[in-house]
């Protein structure tokens, strides 16, 4: 994995010399907030309902194990003891003070860790495929290429007040798992017809209130040109881009606006344009990729005596490796996901013991490494086969032996009414509830694939809109109402969920989701997935029974 | 008719806590139940003024007003729970975690 070399680590020590600095100013009285309010956000550092909330930069969700542990501290020294993992692969913790806040960065720092550009109308942390690297369907690690957007993006002078903020996400591989077609910018690792490897490029998706796919701009993208290209984008959209109304503001309306016939024709024009030095040089692309190769993986046989036998021997072993063991292109290994939603726990979070324990498992069974999904789970990359054991093993002892991954009580949830000062209602306990409805294991097993994702307001952290079903909380004349959708998809075949109609209030939602998985259950054909049922049979049956009591 | 005037008091958060805190006509307390309520326009008005005094920006930050019920609890189900000062649910080592059945 990449490490930060010298130029990267003065950066980071420099930045958080820069904030203490800032944050002693403001206590002092030098700085009031509205000035100080905009220095504490390019630090990640926000207010929320019930306490200030650090969101710490995890690019492109890859970390190791001294930087898990160091979280686990951090959480413990300076917070309550846990995190929040997120849909774009970072890690918030809820409860800092902001006193603490210069100490926190700096504990960041020692083990190459900021929260620089986790917030503002910047370009947040790049996200991609957790099975990035080690997926057996992929045309090439797409890593690197989040790093050099990392390097190009990280306090780009053009780009850190742009009109909103912008998201970038790239998948290696055909089978889109990074969701890049509702970012601003989706980049898909492609070959063309000569077998040289590019990229293709989407703009303009995104979800929050006005939610878009994104659309091809490049079906084709020499490798080389990626930088220069994204500059390209970004420089139309700063220009052109609305500033009057922030909810206006994203690249999606542009692209909506003009039209992407329109808005491409702009970006080539600029890209023939420009003189080339926006073009990463060749050696520090090949120093980047250098980080990112392979690890030393020892030869293995394909198949491992020992998972099969403790398979037969341990049913709940068995389920977790139907569900969370995830195959490799590396024979004898596997990639395994460690589910943050055990029933009873709010999606996403881990205690320090919990940050400890998955510290220690990759330390020692997944060649120091691990993986913040945007399902708000962690994948262990590099497990041998022989090792699954020992490590469900291990992570049965702190709770995180969930074998759901995939399944409806792997829930994304937003932190919403609780601790969000912009929500409109709650989502963690939704979540909460929905998972309470389907713990048999078998139930859920049966029901099979089926993501549920869930916003507490319009601004969709929850990615709701691309839930198999999602759930959208809205405040009804103080009344917490729940809209639901169905046929979202995050995928290759991304969608839009579409609305059922009248909202539910919070007692009634659990029941509602019932009704809708009850009538899958009910017409689905052999092997057909919710999602693929919903778009068989359409809307009127399911809303049949959703809203039979109404 | 003129509309009934609904309670309300002053709330902010800490500065350098963050947590959210109640105005009691003397000091910020973490609790609602110390805060002073004002039950009229002239009492509204006079936490308004301390709300926007540049002197409480060095204590505490978002300075609003926060409408209560008869009971003097919050209105609307957000300033209930900020009040309480905790999420509904038990979290981090506290979360009641069980295996699927
Ligand atoms: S979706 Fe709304 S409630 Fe949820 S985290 Fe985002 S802003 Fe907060």
């Amino acid at each position: 994995m990449y490490r930060y070399d010298e130029f990267d680590a003065a950066f980071v020590e420099a930045r958080a010399a820069e904030f203490r600095g800032q944050v002693a100013r403001r206590l002092s009285g030098a700085l009031t907030e509205e000035e100080f309010r905009p220095l504490r956000l390019m630090n990640g550092l926000y207010l929320q309902l019930h306490a200030y909330m650090l969101r710490v930069a995890i690019p492109y969700g890859v970390l190791n194990g001294g930087q898990m542990r160091a979280l686990a501290e951090i959480s413990e020294r300076y917070d309550r003891g846990y995190g929040h993992f997120t849909t774009r692969q970072n890690i918030q913790f809820n409860w800092p003070k902001l006193r603490d806040a210069p100490d926190i960065i700096d504990d960041l720092a020692k083990v190459g860790m900021h929260a620089i550009q986790t917030s503002g109308n910047c370009i947040r942390n790049t996200t991609t495929d957790p099975f990035a690297g080690v997926a057996p369907d992929e045309i090439e690690d797409p890593r690197p290429t989040c790093e050099l957007i990392r390097q190009w993006s990280s306090l780009h002078p053009e780009f850190t007040f742009l009109g909103r903020k912008f998201k970038i996400a790239v998948t290696g591989a055909e089978a889109d798992r990074a969701a890049i077609r509702v970012h601003d910018i989706g980049v898909q690792l492609v070959r063309n017809a000569a077998g040289e490897p590019g990229y293709r490029l989407f703009v303009g998706g995104g979800l929050g209130r006005t939610p878009m796919i994104g659309k091809v701009i490049r079906d084709f993208l020499p490798k080389a040109d990626l930088l220069p290209y994204l500059e390209a984008c970004l420089r139309i959209y700063n220009l052109f881009g609305r500033r009057d109304n922030k909810y206006k503001a994203r690249i999606k309306i542009l692209v909506h606006e003009v039209g992407i016939e329109e808005y491409a024709r702009l970006v080539e024009e600029e890209f023939a344009a420009m003189d080339g030095t926006a073009a990463p040089d060749a050696a520090e692309v090949a120093r980047i990729e250098a980080y990112f190769a392979p690890p030393a993986y020892r030869e293995r046989p394909a198949t491992s005596a020992l998972f099969e036998r403790m398979k037969r021997e341990d049913a709940g072993f068995a389920a977790w490796a139907r569900r969370n063991v995830h195959p490799h292109r590396v024979p004898g290994y596997a990639a395994a996901t460690i589910s943050l939603k055990p029933i009873g726990g709010a999606p996403g979070d881990a205690t320090a013991e919990q940050m400890r324990m998955m510290a220690e498992v990759a330390e020692r069974w997944s060649l120091d490494e691990l993986c913040v999904t945007h399902e708000q789970n962690i994948v262990l990359p590099h497990v041998a086969l022989d090792d699954l054991y020992a490590v469900w093993t291990r992570l049965r002892a702190q709770g995180l032996d969930a074998a759901n991954r995939g399944l409806v009580t792997d829930i994304i949830a937003c932190p919403g009414l609780d601790y969000c000062a912009l929500a409109t209602a709650r989502s963690i306990p939704v979540a909460q509830m929905i998972a309470e409805r389907f713990t048999d294991q078998a139930l859920q097993e049966k029901i099979g694939p089926l993501s549920i994702k869930i916003s507490g307001c319009i601004n969709a952290c929850g990615h709701h809109h691309v839930g198999h079903i999602g759930i959208l909380g809205l405040d009804k004349a103080g009344v917490e109402s729940y809209q639901i959708t169905i046929g979202g998809d995050a995928t290759e075949t991304a969608a839009l969920g579409d609305r059922t109609g009248p909202g539910f209030s919070y007692e009634e939602v659990t029941g509602a989701i019932g009704a809708l998985v009850e009538t899958y259950l009910e017409r689905r054909e052999a092997g057909e997935t919710f999602l693929q049922c919903y778009r068989r049979l359409g809307m009127d049956a399911f809303k049949e029974r959703l809203y039979a009591a109404a | 008719m003129a509309k009934p005037f609904i309670p309300v008091a002053l709330t902010a958060n800490d500065l350098l806590e963050g947590d959210a805190v109640w105005w009691t006509g003397e000091i910020w307390s973490p609790s609602l139940s110390a805060a002073l309520i004002a039950r009229d326009e002239a009492e509204a008005a006079g936490l308004s003024a301390r709300a926007a005094d540049p002197a409480e920006g060095a204590r505490v930050v978002g300075a609003y007003l926060v409408e209560l019920d008869d009971g003097g609890r919050p209105r609307l189900r957000r300033e209930a729970i900020r009040a309480d000062r905790e999420p509904t649910f038990a979290y981090g080592a506290a979360a009641p975690l069980r295996d699927a059945a």
